[in-house]
């Protein structure tokens, strides 16, 4: 087993995919983070996410909230669009706005480092929210590598 | 690639599985009830409603007034100065009244 950093996660609005290269990567990571990850489509994701349809309805619930837009397009173009974010800790989708998680990184060079996986919707010192991120599992460490958060 | 659900019309309010679509383009009048399709692309909405009601409803009609031409033309040519003179054109318009009325029951 070699200890690289091949998993990588990708937080795009909200919405979690996360691509393994080896088949042991996905249940060590599951069994050193306790998240629970599920095969959907050509990559792996949480289990609540996989529901995800591709559109929603203004008025109608999509993901367990009301959608506040009509859209069509992938799950996390709707998220975007309806101001939603998977908060893994509770496992549901809430609006953004009700994150109240502050942003705990420490910068590490070119990368940020934390010991726990980013919620999206997470705030910043400066208000500004974090909506995408791509990071590394180090599994030396059993902490995240993130080479790009994006905030707005 | 477009989203294709099941839709309905009334009065130019567009609605799919219980709410409202807007603002959507209505690719006919959107004026009386019809049912028909949305088309979401994004955040764009498009009606095509489904016009087989609105053509069988025109056959109807055309049905009645033909039936009501042929009726008074008959009433007409048993009373001329020639009766039966028009009995020619009575049937040439039945015929198309027939006509009319195969091609309602067989609307595809």
């Amino acid at each position: 087993m070699g200890w690289t950093y091949t998993l990588k996660i990708q937080c795009v609005s909200g919405f979690f995919i996360i691509r393994d290269e080896a088949t042991w990567e996905i249940p060590r990571f599951i069994s050193m983070v306790g998240l629970q990850l599920v095969s959907f489509r050509d990559f792996w994701t949480f289990p609540f996410l996989v529901t995800a349809e591709d559109y929603s309805l203004k008025g109608k619930q999509y993901l367990g909230v009301t959608a506040t837009k009509t859209f069509e397009g992938e799950p996390w173009d709707i998220m975007a669009e309806n101001g939603l974010v998977y908060d893994f800790g509770a496992g549901l989708v809430k609006p953004i706005s009700t994150i109240t998680q502050h942003l705990y990184i420490k910068d590490a060079g070119q990368f940020y480092v934390s010991n726990g996986l980013l919620v999206p919707g997470s705030l910043r010192d400066d208000g500004k929210r974090v909506t995408d991120y791509s990071a590394r599992f180090l599994w030396d460490s059993n902490s995240f590598r993130y080479s790009e958060v994006v905030c707005g | 690639m477009a989203k294709i659900l099941s839709a309905s019309c009334q009065s130019g309010s567009v609605t799919t599985e219980g709410y409202v679509i807007s603002p959507a383009t209505i690719l006919s009048q959107g004026v009386k009830a019809s049912t028909g399709i949305a088309l979401i692309e994004q955040d764009q909405m498009t009606y095509v409603t489904s016009n087989a009601s609105d053509i069988k409803d025109l056959i109807t009609n055309l049905e009645s007034i033909i039936s009501d031409v042929v009726s008074a033309l008959t009433g007409i040519d048993a009373v001329t100065t020639a009766p039966g003179s028009n009995a020619a054109l009575i049937s040439a318009i039945t015929a198309a009244k027939a006509a009319i009325t195969t091609q309602k029951d067989n609307l595809k």
